[in-house]
């Protein structure tokens, strides 16, 4: 029985050692791809990805705001500045 | 090797192998059955039932792959084959996308239980998007009604968790009498099987765009893809000829771009809007789409080329998939390019609008804080990037295109490359692929305007030529003056609310300014450019008291003495009855040379003022928009007119003016495009004044000198002006005539509206009786919906008031009376806007609601922002204080109800709610 219990070890040695090589080798997937899945949140949220009350403007420089989708003109740190609206 | 070794050795690998099977249960099989739910009172509810065999015995969760907003889950059981009925509890699973936090639902079935199961529940469809206080977006979340129905797999469909291990789904429809259902599934009998070759059962269930009741079908081959379009059958049968007929040119264009088939079919469900009136969102997939396409507007048709692109590049089964993370950009920008340029192959925006738009758009996005500049960072910085993709990497690969058959003659191009790149499953490096048709052409292209080095140079390909100070060739010496003033794309705006920082423009200050430009020039002209009906963005019909605004926004326009507006955009958005029910009446005529209704001209197309003995010979031209900045309300509500080209109509009605008039203007919407072909091609026109700004211009010649918007001046002889004050001011130019007649200088003046432009008494006057007025009617009241839409017991909650929170909370209430929320009202006292719904809603407690404040009660009650409308209805509180029966905590959506950019731009929730905290001023 005790080959059984070595060659049980060496088997899950190998299966470990491949499951180490193989992580190591798999190049990174970055954290976000163009490729995912009709079953992920990120398609449930861009399913529905309208810009929550943006105000669809921007600075217009000496010319005030201006139409301007999916941008807001921030004033609030003493100067206009144009965002984008999450 | 002995034997006996052997046998340990497979023994040793039989023992964990058997361990890991034994984890690996095969998923369950779901057979879905969907029907209207038939119960009273419920026409927008579909019930679904699901039997699920070989559920594990451990227990169960079905998950949800929509939002709860959108996919409304009710009544749902859950029982054994025997009826034997199974816990069923409903949770809430959060998920981050951009920033927010989406709620997504779980049903949890918790062991043990048994191998088949039965689960019903019903789903409310329709959800609109937006609210009911900021307005709709006009879109909606699915429909179902007497006509038709239509739904997309995720706003309907709960599948067990994991759902990418099911392979075994099907489903089957229980509809009425002569309806069926259209989906983008392989049938088997009665049942629809999703699912791709045995795989992806899942992905293809919830992805589905899913038609019920009757429908035809047309159908054509793009190679070996057959394209199915079917059409709910209320479609006239003229709009679905030019549904057909636009859908199919998108599509072979896309084809033909990408050379290769996708699968064997691609299902497109074509319905209309919903009733309610709003557009029905949709979703495309490898094999399919649908969504509202009928009538076909260039909108639509860009959201199918969009849709049907992504089938090539970003959806399984059938697309090409780019390994190097540094290239996915290149999905988006291929996408957004390429769905344009199909509808502009489709005929509905001309060629040059789709590289025209985008390089606005790029230029626009210069300098905006949180782009990302890099497009190869996209997918590898957090946030949202919808500027990125949908303006940046598009015109990246037009400049790229741009600089490919610039620098070979014509002979490469972008489209080329497409087929190789995403003509197999995995794409090769793009940049091997890209031709170096000068020397280092692709590191530099990549590494300036990919990687955002450097900014496209837009002077040397995509900008106009600067205007200029001075008329070529120049006029004689000046004999005679002119005064124009002008406004445009006012959209209705009758004043500002009063909580804006920007607090700019409004009538009342409008008409203070011309009065005192009118003292320079008695004779000043006096012109609306066009847009001056009110911006219909959030709202489908206009509820009544925006239609009274209205009216009294265009009454305004005859007391400051306009004497010709042009018909623009707005004008027509809601539909040329609208147009013809509101200008009833009114003094000032609108014009409009261009634009026709059966053959007839919707308004006049000329008039002639005189002005300093000056004759003055107006038209109105209207150039449509296209393309982003068309809304689909516009392009729907004008199908059924017909807008002659703008040159060719100046070129034939210019003459026949100029033999009445000293000086030939045209007033209305043209892009500065337009008018550069205008000044080259209409000899006898004086003068362009456009509603229509936006273009890349060189502002003083300078190749790096690029603004987007073009500027006041002289093209060639032809005097050019743009109403780019908007809502916000209005504009004058002082010209000064030889003794032809011909224009010599102009003098552009810009006059904002600002806080230091007091009001006219006679329009505020107006202003303040409207107000009183309509503001009170029942029909204005019912316009404006109470806060909290979700909220039942805000909506119908007994509220007691400040005064008696006071009695027990007196240290709350001294801290409260040092906030400006305690004196929310008097804002409205002195801009005199107590009686108007629209702003008191968010200055008083609970208005619109039973218990509520209503307009003229005594202010002490219910008015200001009490302690209700952060913790709710407070009469049981008072009635027995506990804990339990007052809310403490106050979430942000709360407060972000009123504290919308709309009204309060610098809200921002975390720096503000400590000022309103009951802490703060202890700390």
């Amino acid at each position: 029985m005790s080959m059984v219990f070595k060659y049980s070890a060496r088997f899950l040695a190998i299966l470990a050692v491949t499951a180490l090589v193989l992580t190591a080798l798999v190049p990174s997937v970055p954290a976000h791809n163009p490729y995912v899945s009709a079953l992920s949140s990120v398609s449930v949220g861009s399913t529905y990805a309208v810009p929550i009350n943006c105000p669809n403007n921007s600075c217009g420089g000496k010319k005030g705001c201006r139409s301007h989708h999916g941008f807001y003109c921030d004033t609030s740190s003493g100067s206009c500045q144009t965002s984008k609206c999450l | 090797m002995s034997p006996g070794n052997r046998l340990a050795i497979a023994f040793a690998l039989l023992v964990p192998s058997l361990a890991l099977l034994a984890g690996c249960q095969r998923p369950p099989a779901v057979a879905f059955t969907v029907a209207p739910a038939r119960a009273e009172g419920q026409p927008d509810r579909l019930a679904v039932t699901m039997r699920i065999q070989g559920a594990p015995s451990k227990g169960l969760e079905l998950r949800g792959f929509a939002t709860t907003g959108v996919l409304k889950i009710e009544d749902i059981s859950a029982a054994g084959a025997d009826g034997a009925p199974i816990a069923a509890a409903t949770t809430i699973e959060n998920a981050s996308f951009n920033n927010r936090t989406l709620d997504i639902p779980r049903i949890v079935l918790r062991g043990p239980l048994p191998p088949t199961l039965v689960v019903r529940y019903t789903v409310r469809t329709g959800t609109r998007e937006g609210d009911s206080h900021m307005g709709f977006t006009g879109r909606c979340h699915g429909y179902f009604g007497k006509e038709f129905g239509f739904t997309v797999g995720r706003d309907l469909f709960l599948l067990p968790d994991p759902p990418e291990a099911l392979r075994d789904l099907s489903v089957t429809f229980d509809l009425p009498q002569g309806w069926e259902a259209r989906a983008p599934w392989a049938k088997a009998g009665d049942a629809f099987r999703p699912g791709v070759d045995g795989t992806l059962a899942a992905e293809h269930l919830v992805s589905a765009a899913v038609g019920f009741g009757r429908f035809h079908e047309r159908s054509f081959d793009l190679g070996g893809t057959r394209c199915r379009l079917v059409f709910e059958a209320t479609i006239p049968a003229d709009q679905e000829e030019r549904v057909a007929r636009g859908l199919e040119a998108a599509a072979r264009y896309v084809h033909d771009l990408f050379g290769r088939d996708l699968g064997p079919e691609y299902l497109v469900v074509v319905v209309p809007k919903a009733p309610t009136g709003d557009e029905i969102a949709g979703e495309g997939w490898g094999t399919g789409q649908g969504e509202t396409l009928a009538p076909l507007t260039a909108d639509r048709l860009h959201t199918f080329a969009m849709s049907l692109i992504e089938a090539y590049v970003r959806h399984a089964p059938y697309r090409t998939e780019i390994a190097r993370p540094e290239e996915y950009w290149l999905v988006d920008g291929v996408k957004q390019l390429y769905s344009w340029r199909a509808v502009a192959a489709a005929g509905l925006i001309p060629e040059e609008e789709v590289t025209r738009s985008l390089a606005v758009g790029y230029l626009l996005s210069i300098g905006v804080l949180g782009v990302e500049p890099d497009l190869e960072k996209l997918y590898s910085t957090a946030g949202a990037h919808r500027i990125e993709t949908e303006a940046r990497a598009p015109f990246v690969l037009a400049h790229l295109d741009h600089e490919l058959r610039g620098g070979s003659g014509g002979k490469e191009t972008l489209d080329a490359l497409l087929p190789t790149v995403f003509g197999r499953s995995r794409a090769p490096s793009f940049w091997s692929i890209v031709p170096q048709v000068r020397p280092d052409f692709r590191a530099e292209f990549r590494t300036r305007y990919v990687q955002g080095r450097e900014i496209i140079p837009l002077g040397r390909a995509y900008t106009l030529a600067p205007t200029q100070p001075q008329p070529d060739p120049p006029a004689g010496p000046v004999t005679r003056r002119l005064t124009l003033l002008f406004t445009g794309d006012t959209q209705g705006y009758l004043e500002n609310c009063g909580c804006k920082v920007n607090q700019s423009g409004g009538v009342a200050r409008r008409s203070t300014a011309l009065a005192a430009l009118r003292k320079g020039d008695p004779q000043a002209l006096l012109l609306d450019v066009g847009s001056a009906f009110v911006r219909p963005e959030k709202q489908l019909e206009l509820d009544f008291l925006t239609r009274q605004e209205q009216a009294l926004y265009l009454g305004t326009l005859d007391m400051m003495r306009y004497q010709a507006a042009a018909v623009g955009t707005t004008e027509l958005t809601f539909g040329l009855d609208y147009f013809r029910e509101q200008t009833r009446g009114l003094s000032v005529p609108f014009l409009a040379a261009n634009i026709r209704n059966d053959g007839k001209p919707v308004a006049p197309a000329t008039l002639v003022l005189r002005s300093n003995g000056v004759r003055v010979g107006l038209i109105g031209v209207f150039e449509p928009p296209y393309g982003k900045t068309a809304t689909a309300l516009f392009e729907e509500n004008t199908q059924s007119l017909a807008f002659d080209d703008p040159i060719d109509t100046l070129k034939r009605v210019v003459p026949s003016l100029r033999t009445k008039a000293d000086l030939v203007v045209a007033i209305g919407r043209l892009t500065p495009y337009t008018i550069r072909t205008v000044a080259a091609s209409v000899p006898g026109l004086d003068a362009v004044i456009s509603s229509e700004y936006r273009a890349p211009a060189k502002i003083d010649g300078k190749e790096e000198h690029i603004h987007p918007e073009d500027q006041p001046g002289f093209v060639g002889r032809m005097l050019v002006a743009y109403s780019s004050l908007t809502n916000y001011g209005l504009s004058s130019v002082r010209l000064g005539l030889d003794a032809q007649g011909r224009i010599a200088s102009a003098e552009f003046g810009d006059h904002w509206l600002y806080e230091d432009t007091p009001d006219d008494p006679r329009v505020r006057e107006t202003l303040n009786r409207f107000y009183d007025r309509v503001g009170r009617l029942a029909a204005s009241l019912e316009a404006v919906p109470p806060l909290f839409a979700d909220d039942p017991e805000r909506r119908s909650g007994d509220y007691v008031g400040a005064a008696k929170c006071a009695e027990c909370h007196a240290a709350e209430m001294a801290q409260w009376r040092r906030t400006k929320h305690a004196s929310a009202y008097k804002t409205l006292l002195d801009r005199h806007r107590h009686f108007q719904p629209k702003c008191v809603v968010c200055h008083v407690v609970g208005f619109g609601t039973p218990h509520g404040y209503r307009l003229g009660m005594p202010e002490a009650l219910l008015a200001n922002v009490q302690c209700e409308v952060c913790h709710g209805p407070g009469a049981a509180h008072a009635a027995a204080p506990a804990k339990e029966n007052i809310r403490r905590e106050v979430p942000a959506k709360v407060c972000l109800e009123c504290h919308t950019p709309d009204h309060s731009d610098h809200f921002v929730y975390e720096e503000r709610l400590p000022k309103v905290r009951h802490d703060y001023f202890e700390q």
